[in-house]
């Protein structure tokens, strides 16, 4: 369980697949950090995320013989975060996320901003941290992901379980809401 | 990292190591995955099936009611059109329906793809294949077992599918012994005397021709029916109740020479 362990996520959950049970510490190693940071966007009681947090490896490992090893690992950790994270912030806040939500309606031709301006993902990624508690759930998760996560489309996609569109739809809604937040925050100062 | 985030993780880490390798928590095997898959599909289909076969039912009702003529009846069909319309079953295919796009959003070539898409598509698929379905002769063999009470849990389904409109008349002809009048016996073996004139439209007079199936269009009175417009029941015999061996059909040639 050593820092340069070079072998692969996906390789990592066969092991377990197969009753190496040590071999997750691995999967915990590697994931900890990141499921905390993705925890700190929704919940911020401590406690709460903690909680959250370790329920998210229990249920990967109860669950990790659903994950197809030809697949990648960390959108799979991801969605069990996600639903887990959501699950928790539902309970507290009964913030109701609808089954049916019109970004996901049609299909829109949005290319991915792998390539967006450093600058400005800086900047956003700024601003997003000062508003991020008043979005709306369905567009703080998008942000999240793609700031600072640094998930492309597809993974939020797969994370998400919406079309790539809708990613691309939600994540211009989002900032567009974003800035708008943050221009009433910065006029009431 | 802050001191408190290190030993966050650290707790973390320790706490589900530890209630893995003491088996507080066990790992779901793989033939739980595979059965909740399998219970999955089975739902989709079982669902997707259910919405097939509602729709060719629909179709069946259309057909076998002749409920696609009553537009032609002006306003007053419309009106007779909507209110005869299966709306229980109408209102059971949207559940259906809802239910099989719930249950399909679970396969990611179903959430990869816009909603919209998924719903125009699977909303033509059924149509397309309630309608193929409804080509069959499904639905009549299930009226005529109905008929001997011998479809046992959708056996009063059918039975009831199959009634006359008011102003649509779906009968035999007989006794057609001029070009003004006929009879008409009807599905539930009543007699009408079909009144013709100048303004009934049909598509030819080959139409009415002696135990021929037609569709008379048109307000009844009594036993008297005026016929604004005459079809051919294209699906037959098959949406008639069989003749019941206790109630022979009427001798109406017999009647006739009965008659004082």
């Amino acid at each position: 369980m050593s820092e340069t362990d070079e072998r692969s996520d996906e390789h990592i959950a066969t092991l377990v697949q197969s009753g190496d049970k040590e071999a997750f510490g691995v999967l915990i190693e590697r994931y900890e950090t990141k499921m905390t940071r993705y925890a700190n966007k929704f919940l911020y009681n401590y406690q709460d995320r903690q909680d959250a947090v370790q329920d998210v490896f229990i249920k990967a490992y109860q669950n990790i013989q659903s994950f197809r090893t030809h697949e990648r690992f960390s959108p799979w950790i991801y969605r069990i975060a996600h639903n887990t994270f959501l699950n928790v912030v539902r309970k507290q806040s009964r913030e109701k996320v609808s089954f049916f939500d019109t970004d996901q309606l049609f299909g829109a031709n949005i290319a991915d901003e792998k390539d967006i301006d450093q600058q400005e993902q800086k900047r956003d990624r700024e601003i997003l941290d000062q508003c991020l508690y008043k979005l709306d759930l369905k567009y703080r998760e998008v942000l999240v992901l793609f700031y600072f996560e640094e998930k492309d489309y597809e993974e939020i996609s797969e994370i998400i379980q919406v079309p790539k569109a809708t990613v691309g739809v939600r994540l211009r809604r989002g900032r567009e809401k974003m800035r708008d937040i943050y221009n009433t925050l910065q006029e009431t100062i | 990292m802050s001191e408190e985030t290190k030993q966050h993780i650290k707790n973390i880490r320790e706490k589900v190591l530890h209630a893995i390798i003491a088996d507080n928590v066990t790992m779901h095997s793989r033939y739980y995955f595979l059965a909740r898959t399998t219970l999955w599909v089975l739902g989709s289909i079982l669902a997707f099936g259910t919405a097939l076969f509602l729709i060719s039912f629909i179709a069946f009702v259309f057909k076998g009611n002749a409920l696609y003529l009553l537009p032609n009846l002006g306003p007053h069909g419309w009106l007779t059109l909507f209110i005869s319309l299966p709306w229980i079953i109408l209102l059971l295919v949207f559940a259906v329906f809802v239910i099989l796009q719930v249950l399909s959003t679970h396969f990611s070539f179903v959430y990869k793809r816009p909603l919209v898409h998924t719903i125009l598509g699977s909303i033509f698929i059924l149509i397309v294949g309630g309608l193929a379905i409804a080509q069959t002769n499904l639905h009549e063999r299930a009226f005529e077992l109905s008929q001997g009470n011998k479809l046992p849990i959708a056996g009063d389904f059918y039975r009831k599918a199959l009634v006359d409109q008011d102003n649509l008349h779906v009968g035999v002809v007989h006794l057609l012994e001029d070009a003004s009048q006929f009879v008409l016996e009807s599905r539930d073996g009543g007699l009408y005397t079909v009144l013709l004139s100048e303004n009934t439209r049909m598509p030819s007079t080959t139409v009415l021709m002696e135990d021929a199936f037609i569709v008379v269009m048109g307000e009844s009175e009594d036993d008297k029916i005026s016929a604004i417009g005459i079809r051919p029941f294209d699906i037959g015999r098959a949406a008639f109740p069989p003749p019941r061996k206790s109630m022979p059909r009427h001798d109406f040639e017999r009647e006739q020479l009965l008659m004082p």
